[in-house]
């Protein structure tokens, strides 16, 4: 009975993504309802398929799966739902749920926002549950083309461009994603997930043809991952949008990408194929460690709050794929809850970084000198979230790291293992800088504000370093800050120096309680999620069982 | 040794924890707000107390709060080494919350829920710490530990307040999110080899790694001086100790809570564990790690007393002497033998006290005349003859004299050094007075 669950995740959404266009056409502000609606229900559906995925994994630990149309699997497509991708839903469920709470109140307004919001909501559950290769292309191709929309829903000239140049290199990735699906094709004669984990294997692993398959789909999900040096449209997407769309995005799109790079991965090529082919392995490794810390150095460059934690994204995705290039198995557990940790985590600060930005005009760093005094929950919430991206315990950040440096050292690969270790110190700059702004830093001290840029010796070395390193990345940064900062937020009244605490409940009118109240929600839920390993692991052993036979 | 299941190891971390919540939930009415701190203080110390006797009989209380990673649970232990330190703590943490209320109303310091907040969420760590069961745990707190004193190191909220609090940061989290972690994971992964996976505490040294270190004695060596190295950034092990002068900018009730009650011997109690109860005595001594860590320490221990006596901060003075004395405990602790161990044990709650009461003094002094340094200080005994005259009796506990604690602690240190020659010079050369 439960595989029916999977096509209506998927059409659920994708269906009602028409209706706040059409119901608009009378009743203006139906498009909330609506799309609060299909959030709930695929939350809820999600949540039920978990449900039975924990217990079905507990006695058969078989694989959920539907055929759509009643097609027959070679012809037809099919939908897979394990305990994975039932993760992975449940994460989508929930976070679409948490940001359109968020979104009643921020924007961006209009019915035409919810279409699209519940559209991406369907297209990444269709990534999420699909088992055919091309059909997968398809749902990328729908995730890509939405969040292009959203991201623009902005209507400012940045978002625009950043929405653009997402929307080039996301084709670009797609593309590439095709051409290996081609390789794949041209190689075996199917598509189908099931049918290719064999036939690939019958051609042989080291063939060329298959080799340039995975290539080809690697860089291509590189891009849409956003890892260094690739990761050019990430920064400009997640900045640009409005606050509501940065947090849905950040937390789902790279996340989708990165879970169908795990499926492909393991499901389809096999750990074999790494086996068979250590170069590539090592090479994944390899970029995946670069991606961590240049991501990282490149965060603490950056004075914009969102884009610092754009580019802390491009660091703890190379955490995930690094774990993908180990093929170890408890480095892949550990990245599969990273993956749901990092979702949680980011939804969490971009809606925090929001709740500034529309209470106190708040968008850059040395904006949020003292903030903590008039906005103690988001600062509080800010930090905590802060502190378990860098993995302090007890938090969900811990425990994926925690997983993933185990595999590291398991597998013998020392240098990952160290840069793991090492990218605590890494995160913390960041964190740590935006931390000290707000609780100590009074409001506007120039003196402050000049400290932080310099820093202490430690940072002005790494600063240098990160310039050499990824000097493209960097200018871009910083051009298109500046002007961001001038022009940003003109319209809301910018921080007075002297702003007594006695506001320090009184939020301004433009955040409502409900905001602060998801902000607080997803908080507490990365730290209660500390003791969920036993939780994963149930969940996971099947698929990975299966993975790793 | 029995062990019993007991809520009171989970009480008396909680206790503080609780306070920290109504301390910020109580920052209108300053009266109560500090009551709390005090009410937390008194009950925690008898929690701590009331499980003294039973440990003292060989009971271990446990409080198991399950499994967090496979083959890890979250649990604490109070064993008789973990009651030194919680009993320590809890007791000097009574005497600092009084202290403490009197110095930040005395100057009508900014920020004083944050202040007092953040000083019982620090000692809920750091009896966490002093309870742990297990490396994870130890990890946990020792991490929340370095977060919860941050506010303090940073109160001032000046360009120097905030500069210390963030080396203070990167020290710490050095120490603790890279190398303890590491440590761990290390041990973890080195102990599955054999068996379960287990980074328990126990008495004697975790056999499977013994049994592992047997035939990979690199690994576990390479192991054990993360794990060292790593607690030893919070003892001030050189060259990792440059955050404790710097430090020295916080407010003086929060001097005495990192060289006191809390933090440094979060560090030096974190070594002990990992010798003691990790590796274990014997291990240690076979791998020859011991030696390492003991040369680190002793060239700490020598250099930091150097530095002490030329510095005029009277505060920087005591910080550099931490130093030097956090060293005398991990040299004892690497000295292996018998004498050398209960002589750094003995040495924690000794120099815990001492500086305590160094501390108070600076403080008092800075409150009541405004001055740091040592050379402006002539006379002052008449002027203050009380405090001055309990800052001399420390300072000479610190110097060894015979009669007061510290000579105690230096004299089973130095038989145990005798005992494993080698050492003894260094000993000899670092008992000279040193403070004042």
């Amino acid at each position: 009975m439960s595989d029916i669950l999977l096509p209506l995740l998927v059409t659920i959404p994708i269906m009602l993504a028409a209706f706040p266009l059409l119901a608009g056409l009378k009743y203006e502000r139906a498009g909330w309802p609506i799309a609060m609606v299909g959030s709930l229900v695929v939350a809820g559906l999600a949540a039920l398929l978990t449900w039975e995925v924990y217990l079905e994994g507990q006695s058969t630990g078989e694989q959920i799966i539907h055929e759509l149309g009643g097609f027959p699997a070679p012809r037809g497509i099919e939908l897979v739902g394990d305990g994975l991708s039932a993760l992975i839903a449940l994460l989508i469920g929930v976070v679409s749920v948490a940001v359109l709470v968020y979104a009643r109140k921020s924007g961006p307004q209009g019915n035409a926002f919810y279409s699209g919001y519940l559209l991406l909501t369907g297209g990444l559950l269709g990534v999420a549950f699909t088992g055919d290769l091309f059909n997968l292309f398809v749902f990328l191709e729908i995730v890509g083309l939405v969040t292009y929309a959203l991201i623009a829903a902005d209507r400012s000239g940045k978002a625009a461009y950043g929405a653009l140049k997402y929307l080039f290199l996301g084709t670009v990735g797609a593309s590439l994603y095709l051409i290996g699906v081609g390789y794949a094709f041209v190689a075996t004669g199917t598509l189908n997930m099931l049918d290719l984990q064999s036939a690939l294997a019958e051609v042989g692993y080291t063939d060329p043809l298959v080799q340039a398959a995975f290539g080809f789909i690697l860089v291509g999900f590189m891009l849409k991952i956003a890892l260094f040096p690739l990761h050019t449209w990430q920064p400009d997407a997640y900045t640009y949008a409005p606050d509501s769309v940065s947090a849905y995005i950040s937390a789902l799109v790279s996340t989708t990408a990165a879970y169908a790079l795990i499926r492909i991965s393991f499901d389809v090529f096999t750990v074999d194929f790494f086996a068979a082919n250590p170069l590539i392995a090592d090479g994944v490794v390899l970029l995946a460690s670069i991606s961590i810390v240049v991501g990282s150095l490149l965060a603490v460059m950056q004075t914009e709050i969102k884009r610092i934690f754009a580019y802390s994204s491009v660091a703890q995705f190379g955490m995930i794929v690094a774990a993908i290039g180990l093929t170890s198995e408890t480095a892949l557990f550990g990245a599969v809850i990273h993956l749901v940790g990092h979702g949680l985590m980011k939804a969490a600060l971009f809606m925090g970084a929001g709740i500034m930005a529309t209470a106190y005009g708040a968008r850059t760093i040395s904006q949020y000198g003292g903030l903590a005094k008039r906005a103690p929950f988001t600062s509080g919430s800010i930090a905590i979230t802060g502190l378990a991206l860098v993995g302090i315990p007890p938090s969900i950040g811990f425990v994926g790291k925690w997983f993933i440096a185990l595999g590291a050292v398991q597998e013998g690969s020392w240098g990952l293992a160290v840069v793991i270790f090492v990218s605590t110190m890494l995160t913390l700059l960041y964190v740590a800088r935006i931390i000290e702004k707000l609780y100590f830093d009074p409001p506007g001290d120039p003196h402050g504000a000049a400290h932080d840029d310099h820093g202490d010796g430690h940072d002005d070395a790494v600063d240098g370093h990160a310039v050499a390193d990824g000097g493209h990345a960097g200018d871009d940064g910083g051009l298109t800050t500046d002007t961001q900062t001038d022009g940003g937020s003109p319209a809301e009244t910018p921080i007075k120096p002297g702003d007594s605490p006695e506001q320090t409940a009184a939020v301004s009118g433009a955040v409502s309680r409900e905001m602060l109240a998801v902000v607080l929600t997803l908080t507490l839920a990365t730290v209660a999620l500390f003791v969920s390993a036993d939780q994963f692991a149930a969940m996971l052993d099947p698929v990975f069982g299966r993975f790793f036979q | 040794m029995t062990e019993v299941d007991a809520l009171r190891p989970l009480a008396a971390v909680l206790v503080s924890l609780v306070a920290t919540g109504l301390i910020i939930a109580s920052y209108r009415r300053p009266n109560v707000r500090d009551s709390w701190s005090v009410l937390a203080a008194l009950a925690k110390f008898g929690i701590v107390a009331s499980m003294l006797p039973g440990v003292l009989n060989g009971t271990v209380y446990v409080s198991n709060l399950g499994t967090v990673l496979p083959g890890i649970d979250f649990v604490l232990r109070a064993d008789p080494l973990g009651m030194l330190f919680a009993t320590l703590a809890s007791l000097l943490w009574v005497f600092t919350a009084f202290y403490g209320i009197g110095y930040m109303r005395g100057l009508s310091e900014h920020g004083q829920t944050r202040f007092f907040a953040s000083f019982a969420a620090s000692l809920s760590a750091a009896i966490g710490i002093a309870f742990s069961g297990n490396l994870l745990t130890i990890f946990v707190f020792y991490e929340l530990l370095s977060v919860a004193t941050y506010p303090l190191v940073a109160h001032d909220e000046t360009a120097e307040a905030r500069a210390a609090g963030r080396k203070y940061l990167a020290y710490t989290f050095f120490g603790g999110g890279v190398l303890v972690l590491a440590g761990t994971v290390l041990v973890y992964w080195l102990t599955s080899q054999v068996g379960q996976a287990t980074v328990d505490f126990t008495a004697g040294g975790i056999p499977a790694l013994a049994e592992i270190a047997g035939s990979d004695p690199n690994a576990a060596s390479i192991t054990f001086m993360i794990l060292a190295i790593g607690f030893g950034v919070k003892a001030g092990l050189m060259p990792l100790h440059q955050w404790l002068p710097v430090a020295m900018v916080a407010p003086t009730p929060v001097s005495g809570l990192l060289h006191a009650v809390a933090v440094v011997k979060s560090g030096a109690f974190g070594v002990a564990r990992v010798v003691l109860d990790v590796f274990g005595p014997e291990l240690v001594f076979q791998l020859g790690v011991g030696l390492v860590l003991g040369t680190i320490a002793a060239i700490t221990l020598t250099a930091a007393s150097l530095i002490a006596i030329r510095k005029d901060h009277l505060k920087q003075r005591l910080a550099y002497s931490t130093v030097s004395q956090l060293s005398y405990i991990v040299l004892g602790l690497s000295l292996f033998g018998w004498y050398g161990l209960v002589g750094a044990l003995l040495h924690i709650p000794a120099h815990a006290f001492m500086k305590l009461t160094l501390f108070f003094c600076a403080g008092a002094i800075h409150v009541e005349t405004h001055t740091d340094y040592i050379s402006q200080m002539a006379g002052i005994g008449k002027r203050m003859p009380v405090v001055m005259g309990a800052f001399t009796i420390a300072a000479a506990g610190m110097a060894g004299i015979p009669l007061l604690a510290g000579f105690v602690s230096k004299y089973y240190m130095l038989i145990g050094g005798v005992q494993m020659g080698g050492f003894a010079l260094y000993l000899v050369g670092a008992l000279l007075p040193l403070v004042s």
